[in-house]
């Protein structure tokens, strides 16, 4: 099953979705963390604490894996019984799309790169909603305002909008959460069996 | 009448190429990010469908080259292309912009026009629809 969680910054968003991930861990399956922030900055590893903390003290056994790109290693380490939580695919792309530009390889330039990179997290997400129970992805809202001017940041935001349009039309279940307040945008609102039995 | 709109990248003009079986590529398909609009005179289209993709070029267009009164030269655009829907019957309009509007306020004036004028046509276009949908990384939300 795949779980598509979306939000602006602060918005509540991996609080719920942790949530999630816990109703669904409560049938007895295994919980991971897929953290896709590099460490850089005391800014970043408090907040990575801050969740790290809020993660132990749900009383669950999470198992938390760095991955800031390259997504589809991870893939033999889930067996079938386990919920994956993504968090987030923002950083996934920024990592995978930006990587190279401290030495000033400006390679999101080239539609192929592009392309490849698009592909790239795409099957990443395939590879491993085919290997759990339960697939949660986090993301962030980055759609408000003009479009930039700027290249990289248009590029970004072009290919997050393609890649949630595709994880929308996958999901079975999708959310956008407004000031801590989960709306259900996709999925069935009752009977959550009827959900278990589609596939994609 | 029908007005799509929705933040950039949400598969808007994917969703009109669905709903009505059209293309990009077909007669009557204006995209304003590649081309400019035919003026209100020259707005003769012999297509039964009419799409136009990316109204606030239009109204960038129109920011940058009126000081004042943007909203009436906007406002006689779309009594045109609306005109000419009400001609022939079964004829059908879909306009499609992207909503700007819900970012931080812009540094240059001349965005902050940009932004406010498009907010305010899009409410003439919102009004003047039949139907009104705002397209969420390709769904659907029916607003009117």
């Amino acid at each position: 099953m795949l779980i598509f969680i979306t939000g602006g910054v602060r918005s509540g968003k991996s609080s719920f979705a942790e949530m999630v991930a816990v109703y669904h861990g409560n049938k007895g399956y295994r919980l991971h963390y897929v953290a896709t922030c590099e460490q850089n900055g005391a800014e970043m590893a408090e907040r990575i604490n801050r969740h790290r903390e809020d993660r132990e003290k749900s009383g669950y056994a999470w198992k938390t894996w760095e991955q800031p790109r390259d997504i589809h290693d991870l893939s033999a380490a889930f067996a079938h019984e386990d919920v994956i939580l993504l968090d987030c695919l923002t950083n996934l792309v920024s990592n995978e799309l930006f990587a190279g530009w401290r030495e000033n390889r400006n390679q999101w330039e080239e539609a192929a790169f592009r392309e490849m990179v698009f592909q790239k997290i795409m099957d990443g997400i395939t590879e491993l909603k085919k290997q759990c129970e339960v697939l949660i992805i986090v993301s962030n809202e980055v759609f408000q305002g003009l479009l930039p001017d700027d290249s990289g940041t248009f590029y970004f935001m072009q290919m997050m909008g393609h890649l949630h349009q595709h994880i929308v039309r996958q999901s079975h279940w999708v959310y956008q959460v407004e000031f801590g307040m989960p709306i259900l945008r996709k999925g069935y609102d009752a009977d959550e069996n009827q959900c278990t039995a589609c596939t994609v | 009448m029908h007005f799509v709109t929705g933040g950039a990248f949400h598969g808007k003009a994917k969703w009109v190429m669905d709903t009505y079986s059209a293309s990009r590529k077909m007669e009557g398909w204006c995209n304003l990010y590649d081309a400019v609009c035919p003026e209100a005179e020259e707005f003769k289209f012999k297509t039964s469908l009419v799409v136009i993709e990316g109204m606030e070029q239009l109204v960038k267009k129109v920011v940058q080259e009126n000081e004042k009164g943007t909203r009436e030269v906007l406002k006689k655009n779309l009594q045109a292309w609306l005109k000419w829907e009400s001609e022939v019957p079964g004829r059908q309009l879909v306009l499609i912009g992207t909503d700007i509007g819900k970012g931080i306020v812009p540094m240059e004036e001349e965005n902050r026009r940009w932004r406010d004028v498009s907010g305010w046509f899009f409410q003439d276009a919102a009004m003047a629809a039949e139907k009104v949908h705002v397209v969420w990384y390709g769904m659907e939300q029916t607003i009117k």
